[in-house]
């Protein structure tokens, strides 16, 4: 096989390669592992929110929240980048501190109050209408 | 002494049992004008992809790198323990799905960074060195796409490009990111370091140094490539540092690199570690809305043979994406490492649990050094303005 049939042999080789990398786009920005999160599990938490930290490399809320047992619990919730929050609808001023919020997540596999957010259920009895991880209020 | 933890099965189906296989077939390439008949990006990428029929005798099933860690770092492992499973029988579920790879040894003939350089120093001639004039434009931003660094290579071909004394540490990082134990260097805010550098490329060309600005997230990076005739800074006085130091000189509007004194480091990733004898070349040049790079890695501890790579950086339109800001990871991060090497992160109510929420950190500190001196822990100390009253 010659340089230009091999070459054409490989372009289709090559589509499929860069298709990968371009599916892969949101992981390769992956700052860490998730094998701490058991993406096995979602919770949902109902609370106000106490912080709001909107930076790379993970945006950040801190919801405090009640527990079933009536003790005050603080939720540490860590979303993605902020390229992908905005792809997703959630922006700077999207959620702010004292905002009543509903959010569920892949917890921690440690049992510690965190995890890795799976949805934005509603903000200030807003619900979400989007599909997934993406944001959108409901008209 | 390495320590050994992983099972001795895997070892065996990593070290005892692999197939002889070649890494890659030998490249065609024009040795002192590699870009003389290209025309576009892809048609280079195209030249170092290779296909690979499925191996069923694969010890590492197929899987490139990418798809090592792609498929594992959600702790699949742990998930499938939990629902009883045998590590035999998830690792028999990881197959991999590609049947390309990349071509890793290097299609030059030299065998060390020097000698690389002092042929294409050569063969540009004093005609075809200097600073062009005007310098090319190599402004705007730029996407980076690379192939082995990025993880499109098979495993086992990378396994064939690594050397026997590295080979152990290969399959311990390998073996800890199917059991979910990864270790990426962003992952305590540690830089990336050269296998998995420059997400999102800004460049500065002046007549005495090129600098390169990686400025997405989870880290700013930054290099600089003198290519005034300088040299490097001389032994005695060179140390190592992430990204090494470089130095250059153009041939035409193609810009040829040494990279050297680059610290030895981990990317994970399914990637295999350098060391610090890695020393790079580089061959930069400008076709159309891309920047074709071409890159060969010398380093004769942890490699089995000269490393070929590519990269890739595509122009792309201003203001598509949030501009790329100075970032870091320190003040956020809260991820760590347990006692089991298990990657892990803190809750708010752990007292080791970074306050990523204080806007103002330093009057806690400032706060818990006047708690110490009323608690008698530091000398007293009255406030200055006790003493000299502003006025």
């Amino acid at each position: 096989m010659d340089r230009k049939q091999r070459r054409g042999k490989l372009a289709a080789a090559v589509t499929v390669a860069l298709a990968a990398l371009a599916a892969s786009s949101m992981r390769v920005h992956a700052h860490h592992s998730h094998a701490m999160f058991d993406d096995s599990r979602e919770v949902t938490v109902v609370g106000t929110v106490a912080g709001v930290s909107y930076a790379n490399p993970h945006v950040y809320l801190l919801v405090e929240t009640t527990a079933s047992n009536g003790q005050a619990e603080r939720w540490s919730v860590e979303m993605s980048h902020i390229g992908n929050m905005i792809n997703r609808g959630v922006h700077a001023d999207t959620i702010n501190i004292g905002d009543a919020i509903t959010i569920s997540m892949n917890p921690l596999r440690n049992g510690q109050t965190g995890g890795n957010y799976t949805r934005i259920v509603s903000i200030n009895g807003v619900e979400n209408a989007a599909e997934g991880s993406s944001w959108a209020p409901s008209p | 002494m390495t320590v050994v933890w992983w099972p001795r099965s895997l070892i065996c189906g990593l070290i005892c049992c692999l197939p002889a296989a070649p890494a890659s077939a030998q490249t065609d390439v024009n040795p002192l004008d590699p870009f003389d008949d290209l025309s576009s990006g892809a048609e280079w990428l195209d030249r170092f992809t290779t296909e690979a029929d499925p191996d069923p005798g694969d010890p590492f099933h197929n899987l490139t790198a990418n798809e090592w860690w792609a498929r594992t770092w959600n702790g699949e492992w742990s998930s499938a323990a939990e629902e009883g499973k045998s590590f035999e029988e998830f690792y028999a579920g990881l197959q991999g799905r590609s049947g390309s790879s990349v071509a890793l040894r290097s299609p030059y003939p030299w065998a060390s960074a020097e000698e690389h350089w002092n042929a294409w120093r050569q063969a540009a001639g004093a005609e075809r060195g200097g600073t062009p004039d005007p310098l090319p434009d190599w402004s705007g931003d730029w996407q980076t796409r690379t192939l082995v660094t990025r993880g499109a290579i098979l495993v086992r071909d990378l396994w064939a490009g690594v050397s026997d004394e590295y080979k152990p540490r290969f399959a311990q990082g390998l073996q800890a990111e199917l059991e979910g134990s990864h270790w990426w260097p962003a992952d305590t805010c540690l830089p990336n370091g050269y296998f998995r550098d420059g997400w999102s490329m800004r460049y500065v060309l002046l007549d005495d140094r090129v600098m390169i600005m990686a400025e997405d997230q989870p880290l700013n990076e930054y290099r600089v490539t003198y290519h005034d005739g300088r040299g490097f800074v001389p032994e005695g006085i060179a140390f190592p540092t992430w990204y090494g130091q470089s130095q250059g000189f153009w041939d035409g509007d193609e810009l040829i690199v040494w990279v050297k004194d680059i610290k030895g480091w981990y990317a994970g990733h399914g990637l295999p570690e350098y060391s610090g004898e890695l020393e790079i070349i580089e061959r930069w040049k400008r076709i159309g809305d891309e920047i074709i790079v071409d890159i060969t890695l010398y380093d004769p501890l942890a490699f089995a043979f000269p490393w070929h790579e590519v990269a890739l950086h595509t122009l792309r339109e201003d203001w598509t994406q949030p501009p790329a800001v100075h970032n870091e990871c320190v003040s956020t991060n809260n991820v760590f490492h347990d006692e089991s090497g298990r990657i892990a992160e803190l809750g708010p109510d752990d007292p080791r649990y970074r306050d990523i929420f204080d806007a103002r950190p330093w009057a806690r500190v400032f706060g818990d050094m006047e708690e110490a001196k009323r608690a008698g822990r530091l000398p007293e100390a009255p406030s200055f303005l006790t003493i000299s009253p502003a006025r």
